[in-house]
């Protein structure tokens, strides 16, 4: 059986059922032909291929508008604050920057360090768990659940708030020969392979981190002892599906 | 290597005008699963790299 291509061609397939019906029996009709086509690719019927090929061009055209980014959002976060707000909520003393996790032992981590990280109740109107340090000057810890849509969501709220630096820390898979379990990287630069930054930056391979602010990290790691490489990494949408096939050997080749 | 964060953090955080970094530590490797403590070696490390963050923003912000 044939696949539907990446980017496939309603005309194309078109003409393929008329050259098939050209060729069959006289009195093929080209509804028979059609439906010929549409099963060798897999489908039950002609309109269930002609539904998956305006589907799939519809989303390649939404992942590559490369103007998408620029558009203003009909509900923006600065909307969701005043909505709050209105409704009574106030987020508090805020923290200067914030650290993004989601490793549920870090989470237990903060709850045992009760003079150092108190649980903010107010800091976000979202789900997730959220402590600053008693220190000054404060620094949010935010425990959120997998992924980009979380972190991103709720770095809209901080910066819409004022908050202007953040770090996120974690653990990744290594999928290069060579990077060794337990090697610390600190990260320059990230493949944009995640779903998420195309609506916020215009299409280029890479997402670029904050110069200063990552010599700052750089210079505490090391302060604690830990020797971190600098490099770049691949971010990707989801945990599970990361494979090994050619499409994505550059990928491979271009992350630590 | 793969982590789910990084490439939105730094494309959001360019877009909003804000600053961000991002730093990992390795925990699966292709090859055979790690044994012993590594473990609790690797919960060691995310939290130092967590005090690192905290103090590399404060830095930051001073």
């Amino acid at each position: 059986m044939s696949q539907l291509p990446d980017r496939p061609d309603l005309d194309q397939l078109r003409r393929r059922a008329k050259e098939l019906q050209r060729r069959s029996p006289e009195g093929t009709t080209l509804a028979a032909a059609q439906l010929a086509v549409a099963r060798e690719l897999g489908f039950m019927s002609w309109a269930r291929l002609r539904e998956a090929v305006v589907s799939r061009r519809a989303g390649t055209v939404a992942a590559m508008s490369p103007d998408k980014h620029r558009a203003a959002s009909v509900h923006p976060a600065s909307e969701f604050l005043a909505s709050a707000r209105a409704r009574g909520w106030d987020p508090g003393r805020l923290p200067v920057g914030a650290v993004f996790t989601a490793q549920t032992f870090l989470t237990k981590h903060l709850d045992t360090q009760p003079e150092r990280y108190q649980p903010s109740a107010t800091l976000t109107p979202t789900n997730g768990r959220v402590f600053v340090t008693l220190d000054d000057p404060p620094v949010a810890v935010a425990c959120l659940g997998l992924g980009a849509p979380a972190v991103v969501t709720l770095l809209e709220h901080l910066a819409g708030l004022g908050v202007r630096w953040f770090i996120a820390v974690g653990p990744a898979s290594g999928v290069a020969v060579g990077l060794e379990w337990g090697s610390c990287v600190v990260l320059d630069r990230a493949l944009r392979d995640d779903g998420v930054s195309q609506h916020y930056a215009a299409p280029a391979r890479y997402a670029a981190c904050d110069g200063p602010l990552t010599e700052r990290l750089c210079g505490a790691v090391r302060a604690s002892g830990i020797e971190p490489r600098i490099g770049a990494t691949w971010t990707v949408p989801i945990p599970y599906r990361t494979t090994l096939k050619s499409s994505t050997s550059t990928a491979l080749k271009e992350s630590s | 290597m793969t982590e789910l964060t990084t490439a939105a953090l730094f494309a959001v955080a360019t877009a909003l005008g804000v600053h961000a970094a991002s730093a990992v530590t390795v925990t699966r490797t292709l090859g055979p699963p790690p044994t012993g403590s590594r473990p609790s070696r690797r919960k060691g490390q995310i939290i130092e790299l967590l005090e690192a963050a905290v103090e590399a923003i404060r830095a930051a912000a001073a």
